[in-house]
């Protein structure tokens, strides 16, 4: 629709994007004075229309195409949404460290509108490199503000104006941000431990600033008087406007703050319920902060406790009668993250034999003359006669064996003879157990079993 | 029509009408008259019983009006839903971030355990914004009181982390993915519903006017054993991150 990406990359050429996404930001502070922040849409048709403004040759879908670009860049669509991050040396710990930030933040507001604001690291982008809180940066503004008014230098008090006009914006964006959190889930938040005090401060805040401004407001307004060169004039009009707007942004955090407790109990009241005192902790307010505190690893190990437990049995499928049983019996294992490091490959040595192979030999050649004299023998009764030739136990033992393995026709040694159970037990010293009849093939007695 | 009589095999009946967890007794007249004879005969009782656990089943609850209720005994069950069954293929962080949805979505519409006892009290429909706010509001809250130190590795980070580095949604995105908080809750929503653990009773094409309720279900696995896995779960909290 828009040609190759060739004819994207020209139109890009001379674009300047770091404005373009200053003036997103910029876009979106103004709009916390009305709203929340503002919709992408309204963002990227703003984008487009300053795109148009530095290229004026631009086609509307290649503006409205960097827009994109821009708005993305910002919200880091290139990395999936996630947070950007950055490794940086910590001199204190001597460590690399990693840093990890939005710079603007994709949420509803209270009408569940989605909207974009910038989160204070898109304020510190858009003010500059100095790391101080809104409010001590207020402060520092108005000194100066007041230092260059003294001397004379409208045009950059009127520059700090703005700037402090912006911190306004951001300190009530901040106090606004907890409040709707408070708002959205009322039960998670204690009002008197967590808000009280934040408000109070805020609010002495703002008083403080209103006094200043009145003060600067008078001292500008002094000067306006006694001005008569038409550029100082323009310069301080300006900056009496910044100075008011400045303070109508405190007076709309005022009425935020005045209006929050009332606006707290309405949004309990929605979700009102009563508590008593129970044996489980309840899940709201203890079991989900205490999960939430538990660490991802340990959550994925313990979901499926939780997912067996939640959902009802779901038939497994079967698409033959016969594989029910393997399937009730199979032991399923759990989802086996496969490990990088396979271990070391160690050679196979092989476990010796139990009895040497001459026992072995002895044993069997044994039993050979003992099965060729044509009787019935028990197997306690061999091994009587084994003790009686004088054999030693382990001799005996490996006898035991022998005997025991020609019990499957498959593994016998003796094909002459047939072996039965014989329903009764043995103990001697070197065995205990079933005793085992071996009969020689082809006696009358075997031949009616068969 | 004569009623049952106690047999393996009726008893087997019940487990199978209870295995199909779209059925109601109000519905099935056969349901409701092994219901009647399971809640009567304790001979019959104990076979149902005998049968169930020889299919690694539990029986957690048997009314009339809605049936019998029986969940898998253990994790290794066969009938268990596991969180492969939901999604598989997902990163460590994503796995936590699941679970914690379907333990908000529990706590938005059963806050309290008091409300989970009372067989009476009927939670307000809810919407997925309200499941998603309780889920992320927490988890701001609890990034911003927590000082998590910062050479903290990884695997050790809490889950609150997770949630909060989540984007809150992605924009246009139609798809529930699990790389956003919406996402995560919306396939926790999803999989609830199709398992009869939610209803969604005002459908809307828009995420936003939909809102959902739980079923009868939902409270009986929670009351009778999702409750106290979550209980024993928070148990292995690390001494490290604290809740103040």
């Amino acid at each position: 629709m828009l040609g190759g990406d060739e004819a994207y990359r020209d139109a890009v050429q001379g674009i300047d994007t770091h404005y373009l996404a200053l003036s997103a930001l910029d876009l979106m502070m103004e709009a916390t004075t009305v709203a929340s922040g503002s919709t992408s849409s309204e963002i990227l048709t703003h984008l487009a229309e300053v795109a148009l403004r530095i290229k004026p040759e631009l086609t509307a879908p290649y503006a409205r195409r960097i827009g994109e670009a821009v708005l993305d860049g910002l919200d880091n669509k290139a990395n999936n949404h996630r947070e950007f991050s950055f490794d940086y040396f910590d001199a204190p710990s001597m460590s690399t460290r990693a840093f990890r930030f939005r710079l603007v933040r994709f949420e509803p507001d209270l009408d569940d509108v989605y909207r974009y604001r910038p989160t204070q690291e898109g304020y510190l982008v858009y003010l500059g490199m100095l790391d101080l809180s809104p409010e001590d940066a207020q402060e520092l503004m108005e000194k100066m503000l007041e230092l260059l008014v003294q001397r004379g230098s409208f045009k950059a008090a009127l520059d700090i104006a703005q700037r402090a006009r912006k911190l306004s914006l951001e300190y009530r964006q901040l106090i606004r941000d907890r409040l709707y959190q408070a708002y959205r889930a009322p039960g998670s938040v204690n009002w008197s431990r967590d808000m009280t005090g934040r408000l109070d401060s805020a609010r002495d805040h703002v008083r403080k600033r209103q006094a200043e401004d009145a003060r600067m407001e008078d001292a500008v307004q002094g000067s306006l008087l006694e001005a008569s060169d038409l550029q100082t004039r323009i310069s301080l009009v300006a900056l009496r406007d910044t100075l008011r707007g400045a303070g109508l942004i405190r007076m709309q955090l005022v009425t935020d703050i005045n209006v929050a407790p009332e606006l707290f109990i309405e949004a309990q009241r929605a979700v009102f319920r009563a508590r008593r005192p129970t044996g489980l902790p309840d899940l709201e307010s203890q079991l989900l902060p205490q999960l939430l505190n538990l660490s991802a690893v340990t959550l994925a190990d313990q979901a499926n406790n939780l997912i067996s437990a939640l959902y009802p049995p779901s038939m497994p499928r079967i698409y033959d009668l016969n594989s029910v049983f393997a399937l009730l019996l199979e032991q399923r294992s759990d989802d086996v993250v496969a490990e990088e490091d396979d271990g070391e490959l160690e050679k196979f040595v092989p476990l010796p034999d139990q009895f040497p192979q001459a026992l072995i030999q002895r044993a069997n050649d044994w039993l050979a003359t003992m099965f060729a004299r044509g009787a019935t023998w028990r197997l306690d009764q061999l091994l009587e006669a084994a003790e009686d030739a004088g054999m030693n136990k382990t001799l005996r033992r490996c006898l035991v064996l022998i005997l025991y393995r020609a019990f499957a026709p498959s593994e016998s040694e003796y094909k002459t003879v047939s072996v039965r159970l014989m329903g009764e037990t043995f103990q001697l010293d070197v065995a205990q157990g079933s005793n085992l009849e071996f009969t020689p093939k082809g006696e009358p007695d075997d031949i009616a079993r068969t | 029509m004569t009623s049952p009589e106690p047999s393996v095999r009726n008893a087997a009946r019940l487990t199978y009408k209870a295995l199909h967890t779209a059925l109601s007794p109000v519905n099935d007249a056969e349901y409701r008259e092994l219901l009647a004879l399971y809640r009567a005969d304790p001979a019959f009782h104990r076979q149902v019983e005998d049968v169930a656990t020889g299919l690694e089943l539990q029986i957690l609850d048997a009314t009339e009006s809605r049936g019998l209720i029986v969940v898998p005994a253990s994790r290794e069950s066969r009938f268990s839903v596991r969180l492969t069954d939901i999604r598989a293929g997902m990163s460590p962080d994503q796995k936590a971030a699941l679970v914690l949805a379907h333990v908000a979505i529990a706590a938005v519409f059963f806050p309290t355990t008091d409300v989970l006892d009372d067989d009476n009290y009927s939670p307000p429909p809810s919407s997925l914004a309200a499941c998603r706010d309780t889920l992320y509001a927490l988890a701001r809250r609890l990034k911003e009181t927590t000082d998590l130190p910062a050479d903290i590795p990884p695997e050790l980070a809490p889950g609150w982390d997770a949630i909060a580095a989540l984007p809150m949604a992605i924009p246009a995105g139609q798809r529930a993915s699990a790389a956003s908080v919406v996402g995560v809750v919306k396939i926790a929503l999803n999989h609830m519903l199709q398992n009869g653990l939610v209803r969604l009773d005002r459908e809307a094409d828009d995420d936003a006017a939909a809102t959902y309720t739980p079923t009868h279900r939902l409270r009986v696995q929670l009351r009778e054993l999702a409750l106290r896995r979550l209980y024993e779960m928070a148990q292995l909290v690390t001494p490290m991150a604290k809740v103040d």
